[in-house]
């Protein structure tokens, strides 16, 4: 659905130099701190932005050439970006009617409702929480086959997150259907992502199916005497602790039957982020 | 027309409705003027004028919040977009100038109609279009170019413009009649065939305009 083959950008203090898929039917997250390089990601996949070099494909062609047919394929949500807060929904939605062949206004105000969004009040009188939901909506209103969602959830209330993911989760069931997702809340990408990205100063750091993550990916908490003895062959990251060290492993079974006596937390998407960012920022790190 | 431009338009359209607050300033200065002077010349020029400005308005609005970014993920090209601009641009130039200046020639024959003449009038409102289609043609691809940061300059620079072009308007109509007699004569031409040239300078303008407008915008990132 998405390929991006050593996709270059160059800003004066930023480099973006990123590779990913995404395959059909498949939910994929891209995570990262701020500044990371997520955003630039996703402009680079919309040809919101010129690339410096490398080759951005959807639906296998280079996105310069997508058709206002494949265009109508993509749903979208941008965190710095969205629809003409002057406008109420009700203005909006002859526009969508025109612009969509498989829009449904019925199916959409019905939507609007249930989510409590006034038809008539002007986006700019919205509160962040129903902008966002709105944009959902409208990248879910026209059956599109691929969703790209830059922080949907940003400024969402608990509740209001629950009900949104399980909106997509409900699309991402048809078989056909492909989301890419970023979120800084790692428990959305977790409950919904079939793999994950993680990106780090403009570079794609860890690639990793999400099962795999969570099932075989480990925390150690070890001593410094505990750590003096461990075999250190599967430990992906090591950071120097008051209490001795923490280490990333990707073979958190291995540790659990070797080393009886060790804390091993279960691996999580939070703990990734702060294992590998921490190494670019230069926290200690046992190389 | 393409959907993409057909939504383009709704949306302008849209757009101009919620802000009718303007519209209605308008119709207000257009009833003091039918009321006052009876100046309808200078009026029909004033409409022409700041409704091509009104197009230039809806740029700034896409823009606002950096909506570009959003409105490019939507089924648009931006050559579409740019399209849109000109033809939206060409329409709600032309359709109220057309109407304002038939309702300023009724109010003219119902309370002026000893001093009514069709010939006379038609001659004394032909600058204000062309007028409004050279704001258009100029500000649109700077509008585009430099967006909303910069807006405050255009604004002062379209103002200075309006003023500028309502100022001429309203000199010229006072010797338009024998301006164009002299010209005519000079060059061996008729009225017609003036207003012929005068067209095809203005479309060549827009295609020069709207080529500009194309590669600025292809240019640029969101």
């Amino acid at each position: 659905m998405i390929r991006m083959d050593n996709v270059l950008k160059q800003y004066d203090n930023f480099r973006l130099e990123c590779s990913m898929q995404v395959p059909v039917g498949q939910v994929t997250g891209l995570i990262g701190r701020n500044g990371a390089g997520k955003s630039t990601a996703f402009k680079a996949i919309l040809g919101l932005i010129h690339t410096d070099g490398g080759t951005v494909e959807v639906f296998g062609k280079d996105v310069a050439e997508l058709t206002q047919a494949d265009r109508e394929k993509i749903g979208v949500v941008l965190s710095d970006s969205g629809l003409c807060s002057w406008f109420t929904i009700r203005d909006f939605i002859p526009v969508l009617d025109t612009m969509y062949a498989d829009f449904s206004r019925e199916i959409f105000m019905a939507e609007c409702e249930r989510l409590e969004l006034p038809l008539k009040k002007k986006i700019k009188d919205f509160s962040t929480g129903m902008k966002r939901k709105l944009q959902i909506l409208v990248a879910l209103s026209h059956d599109a086959k691929l969703l790209i969602l830059d922080e949907p959830t940003a400024g969402l209330d608990v509740v209001a997150r629950d009900e949104l993911l399980g909106l997509l989760r409900e699309y991402a069931e048809n078989g056909d259907r492909s989301i890419v997702i970023s979120s800084h809340i790692s428990s959305d990408l977790e409950g919904i992502c079939d793999d994950v990205y993680m990106i780090d100063n403009g570079k794609i750091v860890l690639h990793e199916d999400t099962d795999v993550l969570l099932n075989e990916y480990g925390l150690l908490k070890v001593t410094d005497a505990q750590y003096e003895k461990l075999d250190k062959s599967y430990l992906l990251e090591t950071k120097k602790e008051s209490f001795g060290y923490s280490c990333l492993t990707n073979q958190r079974q291995f540790y659990q039957d070797n080393y009886s006596s060790v804390v091993i937390e279960k691996g999580s998407i939070d703990e990734v982020i702060t294992m590998l960012a921490k190494r670019r920022l230069g926290g200690k790190v046992d190389e | 027309m393409s959907k993409s431009v057909k939504g383009l338009v709704l949306k302008d359209i849209k757009l101009i409705i919620s802000q009718m607050k303007l519209l209605f300033v308008l119709m207000v200065v257009w009833a003091i003027f039918l009321a006052g002077s009876m100046r309808m010349t200078f009026f029909v020029g004033y409409v022409a004028i700041l409704c091509s400005f009104l197009t230039l308005s809806t740029v700034n609005f896409d823009e606002a919040e950096n909506g570009f970014a959003y409105l490019f993920t939507l089924p648009i090209s931006r050559k579409d977009y740019v399209f849109e601009k000109y033809l939206f641009g060409f329409l709600l130039t032309t359709v109220p100038y057309v109407v304002i200046a038939a309702l300023s020639w009724a109010a003219l024959v119902i309370w002026q109609a000893a001093e009514a003449n069709l010939v006379e009038y038609i001659v004394s409102i032909s600058l204000s279009l062309p007028a409004a289609y050279f704001l258009l043609v100029l500000e649109i691809p700077l509008q585009i170019k430099f967006g909303q940061q910069k807006s405050r300059i255009l604004t002062v620079v379209m103002v200075g413009c309006m003023s500028a072009c309502l100022g001429v308007i309203a000199m010229l109509s006072e010797l338009l009649g024998s301006a164009v007699e002299t010209v005519s004569s000079f060059m061996g031409l008729g009225a017609g065939m003036l207003a012929l040239i005068t067209a095809g300078i203005i479309a060549v303008l827009f295609v020069l305009s709207y080529k500009i407008s194309c590669k600025i915008i292809e240019k640029k990132e969101f």
